[in-house]
C-alpha cells in the first residue's frame, strides 16, 4: 500500500464535513425511498395486465358513423337495386 | 410583419377503461363530456361552416379525404364558458384551449384542461357500470404503435411565405425536443430500438411537410384553416410537440416558438440551419438522452441539438432587445437559457424542470430499487401513470407533492381558468356570451356565434379577429345587455 501523505488539516473540520455530506446523502436517499413508497401505494396493481389493457384506437377503426358516410352512396344504390329486383319479382307473381 | 402571437394548445387525451368489457372509446369519451357539461352548454351546437381541414397551405385543397376528417358526425362537441372546445375527436376526448395572448396564459389554460378532464371522470363515475373505472392520460403514445397529438396553434401573418416557415421551423422543431420531450420507454414505428428516449412523438414522424395528422405525419403540418380573416392571418398548426405535465416545458414550447415566429415574420433570421435529413435527425435527437449527438445541416456542418438551440436563443435575445414581443418573453428567454445551460452541463440536473428527465429519474430509481430491466412492465406502467390526470394517482403529481418538480403557475390561477376565458382575446366574448346567454346561443365556433333572440331570425355574429372581443372591448357592451335582443341591438349600433 502506498504511503500517502496527507495535507495537515484540522481533523475535526474534515470529519464534520464528511459527516454532513453523508447525512445529506442519507436524507436524500430516505426522501427518495419515501417517494417511491408513496408511489407504490398508487401504482396500479398487476402492471402487465394494466399496461396491456391500454390500447388507444384511432377513430378510423372505431367510428361507425363515418363508415356510414363512406358507404352511403353504395348503400343507397344497393337498396334501390334490391327494391327493383323485388318489384320485378312482384310483377312476375301478379302476372 | 410580426403580429401578436395569439396561441392555444389542443390535447388529445388517451382514454382507457378497466373492469368493463366492450370498451368503446368514443362512447366513453362522449360519456365523460356529457357528464361534465351543464345541460345549458350542451345545447349549443358546434358550427362547422368554416371548418376546412383539407385546405393545404401550399395552395391547394385535397379532393378526397384519405382518412376520416373531423366533420359533423354527431359526436359530442361543446364550448365551455372558459372559451375552450371540449369534444370527441376520433376516439379521444379532446380539449382545445381558448385563444391566449401569451405563453404563460397558454400554460394556465392548458392545465385547466387537465382539471376539466379530472372533473369529468368524477362526474361520469356514477354513470359507469359496477367495477368500471375510467383512466385519462395526458400523453401521446400507448406503447403499442398508436400515437395521438398535442397540437399548438399560433396566429401568423399571412404575408409570411410558408416556405420561410418551413425553412426556419424545421430545425427548431427537431431540436426543441430536448426540453419539450415528455420521455418514453422503447421505440415505435420501425425506429431503432432504444431503452428510453426524450420524446413520445419523434418516432411517428415520417415526412418533412404535409397535410396529414394521423399517419405519414409531417414535421411541418400544412393545414390551412385560419378560423380568422384568411386575407390577414394564418393559423400555424404544430403537431410535433409532446403532451407536457410539467409547466416549464409548456412555457418554453410556446414561448420559444412564438419568439421564433415573430423573427420569421420580421425576416430577422439570415442564417440557414436547414437539416440534411430532418426526419432522421428528429429520431437521432430523441433517442439521445445524453443530448450530445450531432445532426447534419444541409451545408455539411454538424451540430448538436443543444448548440442549435443556443443559436436560436441568441437570435431571440437580440431580437427582443429592439422589437416588440409578447408578454412574459423576458421570463421565457431567461428560462430557455437556464435550461440550455443545464442540458449542456448535465441533462440530469433538470429533473425538477423537464418531464423527460423527471420521468427518467423515477424509472431509474425503480430499476435500482427493484432490479428491473428496461422492458419490465412495471416501468411501462410508470411511463403511463406519470401522465394520469387524476391528482391522487398521477405520478407527476406525486413528484409535485414530494417537492421534486418545479411549478410555475398556481392552482388558484388554474381553477379560475377552468371557468373563465382569457380576458385579452376573442375567447372572452365567446366565453362570456356562453355564460350569460347559453339559452339563446344556437351554435358557436372559434370565429362566430349564432344567436336566437326569439323574436328575430337567427343572427350570426362573426368573431373573425382573434385580438378583438377582449374584456376591454366588450365588457361595457355586455354589461349594457341584460338579454340577447339588447346585445344584438348594441352590437349593430
Amino acid at each position: 500500500m502506498a504511503d500517502q501523505k496527507r495535507k495537515p488539516k484540522p481533523k475535526k473540520d474534515e470529519e464534520a464535513a464528511q459527516a454532513t455530506e453523508t447525512e445529506a446523502t442519507e436524507t436524500k436517499d430516505e426522501e427518495l425511498e419515501d417517494l417511491l413508497d408513496e408511489i407504490d401505494e398508487v401504482l396500479e396493481v398487476n402492471a402487465e395486465d394494466f399496461v396491456r389493457g391500454f390500447v388507444q384506437k384511432g377513430g378510423e377503426l372505431v367510428l361507425p358513423t363515418a363508415l356510414l358516410v363512406d358507404l352511403q352512396l353504395p348503400f343507397i344504390v344497393a337498396l334501390l337495386v334490391c327494391v327493383a329486383i323485388y318489384a320485378l319479382w312482384w310483377r312476375q307473381r301478379i302476372v | 410583419m410580426a403580429i401578436p402571437k395569439i396561441c392555444g394548445i389542443e390535447t388529445e387525451y388517451g382514454i382507457s377503461v378497466r373492469g368493463g368489457s366492450d370498451f368503446n372509446p368514443i362512447l366513453t369519451s362522449s360519456l365523460l363530456i356529457n357528464a361534465y357539461a351543464k345541460p345549458a352548454f350542451k345545447r349549443v351546437r358546434w358550427d362547422y361552416e368554416e371548418e376546412n381541414p383539407l385546405r393545404d397551405a401550399r395552395g391547394f385543397e385535397r379532393e378526397q379525404p384519405e382518412t376520416v376528417v373531423e366533420d359533423d358526425s354527431g359526436l359530442v362537441n361543446i364550448i365551455l364558458p372558459n372559451g375552450s372546445r371540449y369534444y370527441v375527436d376520433h376516439a379521444h376526448p379532446e380539449y382545445s384551449s381558448p385563444e391566449c395572448s401569451n405563453p404563460r396564459d397558454a400554460v394556465v389554460w392548458d392545465k385547466a384542461g387537465e382539471r376539466i378532464l379530472e372533473d369529468s371522470i368524477a362526474a361520469a363515475a356514477p354513470l359507469l357500470r359496477e367495477g368500471e373505472r375510467v383512466f385519462i392520460y395526458k400523453n401521446n403514445s400507448d406503447g403499442k404503435g398508436n400515437s395521438y397529438g398535442t397540437h399548438e396553434n399560433y396566429l401568423v401573418d399571412r404575408e409570411t411565405p410558408f416556405s420561410e416557415l418551413v425553412k426556419h421551423l424545421t430545425p427548431f422543431f427537431v431540436t426543441r425536443q430536448v426540453f419539450t420531450g415528455a420521455g418514453k420507454l422503447g421505440a415505435e414505428n420501425g425506429a431503432d430500438e432504444v431503452d428510453y428516449q426524450i420524446s413520445q412523438r419523434a418516432d411517428f414522424f415520417e415526412v418533412e411537410v404535409g397535410l396529414e395528422t394521423t399517419f405519414k405525419r409531417p414535421i411541418i403540418n400544412t393545414r390551412d384553416e385560419p378560423h380568422a380573416d384568411p386575407e390577414r392571418y394564418r393559423r400555424l398548426h404544430v403537431i410535433v410537440g409532446d403532451a407536457n405535465m410539467a409547466e416549464l416545458p409548456t412555457l418554453l414550447k410556446v414561448g420559444a416558438t412564438s419568439l421564433l415566429l415573430r423573427m420569421i415574420e420580421d425576416e430577422f433570421i439570415t442564417d440557414d440551419f436547414s437539416l440534411s435529413q430532418p426526419v432522421r435527425s428528429m429520431r437521432t435527437v430523441s433517442h439521445d438522452i445524453t443530448c450530445r449527438e450531432t445532426i447534419e445541416l444541409s451545408d455539411g456542418r454538424s451540430i448538436g441539438a443543444v448548440d442549435l438551440q443556443w443559436e436560436y436563443l441568441k437570435l431571440a435575445k437580440k431580437y427582443a432587445q429592439d422589437n416588440e414581443t409578447d408578454a412574459g418573453s423576458a421570463e421565457v428567454l431567461e428560462r430557455w437559457e437556464g435550461v440550455l445551460e443545464g442540458l449542456e452541463s448535465d441533462p440530469r440536473s433538470l429533473s425538477a424542470q423537464l418531464d423527460w428527465v423527471a420521468k427518467l429519474s423515477l424509472l431509474e430509481a425503480y430499476r435500482e430499487r427493484d432490479g428491473l430491466d428496461w422492458d419490465h412492465s412495471k416501468l411501462k406502467l410508470i411511463d403511463l401513470q406519470y401522465h394520469d390526470v387524476q391528482r391522487a394517482k398521477g405520478l407527476y403529481w406525486k413528484l409535485v407533492s414530494g417537492g421534486k418538480i418545479e411549478r410555475l403557475v398556481s392552482d388558484d390561477e388554474i381553477a379560475f381558468a377552468v371557468d373563465h376565458p382569457p380576458e385579452d382575446t376573442r375567447a372572452y366574448f365567446r366565453g362570456e356570451c356562453l355564460r350569460r346567454f347559453s339559452d339563446h346561443i344556437v351554435a358557436a365556433s372559434w370565429d362566430a356565434l349564432i344567436f336566437d333572440s326569439g323574436d328575430e331570425p337567427l343572427r350570426k355574429v362573426p368573431t373573425m379577429e382573434p385580438t378583438r372581443g377582449t374584456k376591454a372591448h366588450v365588457q361595457g357592451l355586455l354589461d349594457a345587455s341584460p338579454d340577447v335582443s339588447s346585445l344584438l341591438a348594441n352590437l349593430s349600433a
